[in-house]
């Protein structure tokens, strides 16, 4: 199920992929995950539409928690909190 | 007869340094970079190295350089790349009257798709008008592009002047620096610009490689949508032996060009002075100490261009009169133009491009052939022996006199 956010949430990195296309927002998620602490929370901006069922799926496969998604319109905010 | 090739912006000769190192990947280490396997991780590790070599040359990141296929992708890239992801501040974008057509012409383009263009003039020295500019800036103003220094007469730009006025209103800056590169050192901490565009080919590298560097968290548009290379941004399977060619140019230039730089500026001066004296009714164009140290341009009045550039051509001299497409077009230089030239002079326009390569004995050799060339074809001019008659004419014509 999809979670949209009412309102942004704070984050310890993050990580722009606006204008840029499949699969950048993945390669991005699996590199920027290594950089923040088990517990800290990634956020992920990106105007890529597809990224609304493939960020949720690539949470599931790698065992991260998906947190939700905030649309402020321009993009959207992924949050992802690591877990391992 | 030996041969004196001045003609450094139209390209230069790549050194053996950087064609012995790119002959390895042009057959040995044939690897897709985007393989996993061993043989890709080699060649991706070169393509690394190389995109450090031209990040230290710039004191940039390294992930903040965007390989691409010259210097004119890299300004087509700057443009469109940057005005569009950036619509929604506004649609109006500055750029100078004096850039490279592959800066105004994607400008002209983005102006056909809505967006509003400024063209900045320019002073009789080809440098950029700051109160016009501070005067056109606003609140919609996405981008401003000002090259570093300017190819045909050599002008060094105040980016850091143009830097601090955009700012203000929260506009990028690119630069094309394209012709200062080989020329000056380049740091785009200091200069503060968000985009920077280099050639490989003008720094003694291969053709068909070139880079354009941006800032950390600046979006942009890719122009050409593919893979993951170059982050997404810039699609296509890499032009590995060009990338490699490239970053062996930069380290060379990184490590010589302090050496270069005088030596450049030592034979430029002699040429300048030397032309001055032998030759009359000679005029430098651009400015003439904000310039790059290894340019000497002039305007040589009574006499064809075109001609002037062939005869000296037969004697081995090889130099051009201006912006090569501009030469191919037999078209009035559009920068002598906005530098306010009347067109009658403007086709006299000739370059002296060196390189690190010049030396003592193709100074003398063009101050010894140059002036001669000049005299034959004045000798051959409409004007004939009364050239000196229309001397008069210009005096009260010509803003430039």
């Amino acid at each position: 199920m999809m979670k949209f956010l009412s309102e942004e949430l704070k984050a310890d990195l993050s990580v722009d992929v606006v204008h840029l296309m499949c699969p950048i927002h993945l390669l991005e998620l699996n590199e920027s995950i290594k950089k923040i602490e088990v517990g800290q929370v990634l956020e992920l901006i990106t105007d890529y539409d597809r990224a609304l069922e493939d960020v949720p799926r690539w949470c599931e496969i790698f065992g991260q928690e998906f947190l939700g998604v905030y649309d402020d319109g321009d993009s959207y905010k992924f949050y992802i909190r690591r877990l391992k | 007869m030996r041969p004196v090739y001045l003609d450094n912006f139209a390209t230069t000769k790549m050194d053996e340094v950087v064609y012995q190192g790119m002959l390895p990947y042009l057959r040995e280490f044939f690897a897709n970079p985007l393989s996993s396997y061993d043989l890709g991780v080699k060649v991706r590790d070169a393509i690394e190295e190389a995109r450090q070599e031209v990040a230290r040359l710039i004191n940039s990141k390294p992930q903040e350089i965007i390989f691409t296929s010259g210097g004119t992708e890299a300004n087509n890239f700057a443009l469109s790349g940057l005005a569009q992801a950036n619509k929604k501040k506004g649609n109006h974008i500055i750029v100078s009257l004096v850039e490279h057509h592959s800066v105004t012409n994607p400008a002209r383009f983005l102006e056909r798709q809505g967006f509003e263009v400024t063209f900045l003039p320019v002073d009789r020295y080809g440098v950029v008008d700051l109160n016009f500019l501070a005067k056109s800036l606003r609140e919609e103003t996405v981008l401003v592009s000002v090259q570093l220094a300017n190819p045909e007469v050599g002008t060094i730009q105040p980016i850091e002047e143009v830097v601090k006025l955009a700012k203000k209103v929260g506009a990028l800056v690119h630069t094309d620096a394209v012709a200062a590169i080989p020329q000056m050192k380049v740091d785009v901490e200091a200069l503060g610009v968000d985009a920077l565009s280099l050639s490989a080919h003008l720094f003694y590298g291969p053709k068909g490689v070139g880079a354009l560097y941006l800032r950390k968290g600046v979006r942009i548009q890719p122009h050409i949508y593919g893979g993951i290379q170059e982050g997404g941004k810039r699609g296509g399977t890499e032009n590995v032996p060009g990338i490699v060619g490239m970053g062996l140019a930069a380290r060379l230039l990184r490590q010589n060009l302090e050496q270069w730089i005088p030596k450049m500026k030592t034979l430029r001066d002699k040429l300048v002075k030397g032309v001055q004296e032998r030759i009359a009714n000679v005029h430098l164009t651009g400015h003439p100490e904000k310039r790059l140290p290894g340019h000497a341009s002039f305007i040589v009045e009574f006499v064809e261009g075109e001609a002037m550039l062939l005869m000296l051509a037969f004697r081995g001299i090889y130099v051009s009169s201006g912006s090569t497409c501009t030469s191919k077009a037999l078209k009035a230089s559009p920068v002598l133009s906005a530098m306010n030239y009347p067109p009658h002079l403007i086709q006299g326009s000739v370059l002296f491009v060196l390189s690190k390569d010049t030396e003592e004995a193709d100074v003398a050799y063009v101050l010894q052939t140059f002036p001669e060339v000049v005299e034959r074809l004045r000798e051959l001019s409409p004007f004939g022996k009364g050239w000196k008659d229309m001397e008069k004419w210009q005096e009260e014509t010509c803003p430039h006199h």
